[in-house]
C-alpha cells in the first residue's frame, strides 16, 4: 500500500491477475489429475475385460453401485477399473465447480478488502438512475 | 452502456500485445444465449456453435475470446448436468473412458494451437464445422434417427 505508485501496478489489477493465474493452475491440475485417474482405471478395465464381448443391449445404469460417492470409493478400494474411471469423471466434473466456488470466494474477499468498485460506480451515477437509463 | 455497468469491456492477449475490446448489443446476446440454452436442453446438441455465433456476430466480441468463453461456459454448465447423469447411473465408465481421454488430449492440443492460430483460418474451420453439423442433423432428421 505504501509503495510508490509509479512502478507498481494498481493493487486490485494485480489481485485480478494473480486470481486468474491461480484459476488457470487449478483448472489445469484438475483436468490432468482426472485424466490420469481415468487412464489408470482404463488400463485396469481393459486389462481385465478388454477381451470380453461388449453387451450394451440392455441398459442397467440405474442399478449401478457407481452412482454414489460411497459406491465409488468402495469400488476404488477393490481396484475396480470401472470405479477408478468413475472417480476420474467425478474429479473432472468437480474441476469447473471448484473454479466457480474459488472465484466466488475470491470475489467476496476482494469486495470486502478493497472497497474501490462500489464507490467508483456510485460516483458516476446512483444505482437507481443507472437502472432508469438502461 | 450496459457493458460498462456490468464491467464486460476487457482486453485479451494477441501477438501484438494486449488488445482492448468492447461488448455490444448485450440484450440481443442475452436473448440468443437463452435460445441456445433452450435448444441444448431440448435436443441435447452442443449449443457452443450458437454461443460463438451470438458472441461473435451479435455482441462483436473478438473471435478468439468468443470461442474460449463459449468453451468455458460449456464446462461450467455441463458440470451441472453431468453430476445429475452420474448420480442416476447414466454414465457408463467403459464408454466414458475413451471419450474423456480422447477429448481431453484433443482439447489440450486445440488450446495450444488456438493461441498462435490466425483468426481468419479459425473462422474458416468454424464455418466448415457448423455446416457439416447442420447437414448431419438435417440428414438425421429426415431419416428419423434424431
Amino acid at each position: 500500500m505504501s509503495s510508490s505508485p509509479h512502478n507498481s501496478p494498481p493493487p486490485d489489477d494485480w489481485n485480478d491477475h494473480s486470481i486468474e493465474l491461480i484459476i488457470g493452475t487449478l483448472l489445469r491440475v484438475g483436468v490432468l489429475l482426472s485424466a490420469s485417474v481415468v487412464l489408470i482405471g482404463g488400463i485396469i478395465y481393459l486389462f481385465r475385460h478388454g477381451l470380453a464381448t461388449a453387451s450394451y443391449r440392455t441398459f442397467e445404469g440405474d442399478l449401478s453401485p457407481l452412482r454414489s460417492l460411497p459406491g465409488i470409493t468402495h469400488g476404488v478400494l477393490q481396484l475396480s477399473g470401472r470405479a477408478i474411471i468413475q472417480l476420474g469423471l467425478l474429479l473432472l466434473i468437480a474441476t469447473p465447480v471448484a473454479r466457480v466456488v474459488f472465484s466466488a470466494v475470491a470475489l467476496r474477499e476482494s469486495a470486502i478488502t478493497s472497497t474501490s468498485p462500489l464507490p467508483s460506480l456510485s460516483s458516476q451515477s446512483s444505482p437507481t438512475v443507472c437502472l432508469e437509463h438502461t | 452502456m450496459l457493458a460498462r455497468v456490468l464491467h464486460l469491456d476487457s482486453s485479451y492477449p494477441t501477438a501484438q500485445g494486449m488488445e482492448d475490446y468492447t461488448v455490444h448489443r448485450i440484450p440481443l446476446g442475452f436473448g440468443l444465449m437463452f435460445g441456445a440454452g433452450t435448444l441444448s436442453g431440448l435436443l441435447g446438441i452442443g449449443s457452443g456453435a450458437v454461443k460463438v455465433l451470438a458472441m461473435d456476430q451479435a455482441m462483436r466480441i473478438p473471435f478468439k475470446v468468443s470461442t474460449t468463453t463459449s468453451n468455458f461456459m460449456i464446462g461450467v454448465t455441463a458440470a451441472a448436468s453431468a453430476g445429475i447423469y452420474l448420480a442416476r447411473g447414466y454414465i457408463d465408465p467403459g464408454i466414458a473412458m475413451p471419450v474423456v481421454l480422447g477429448a481431453g488430449a484433443g482439447s489440450i492440443l486445440g488450446a495450444r494451437v488456438l493461441v498462435n492460430a490466425r483468426t481468419k483460418s479459425l473462422r474458416a474451420v468454424f464455418s466448415a464445422v457448423i455446416v457439416i453439423l447442420g447437414i448431419e442433423m438435417i440428414f438425421n432428421g429426415f431419416t428419423g434417427r434424431l
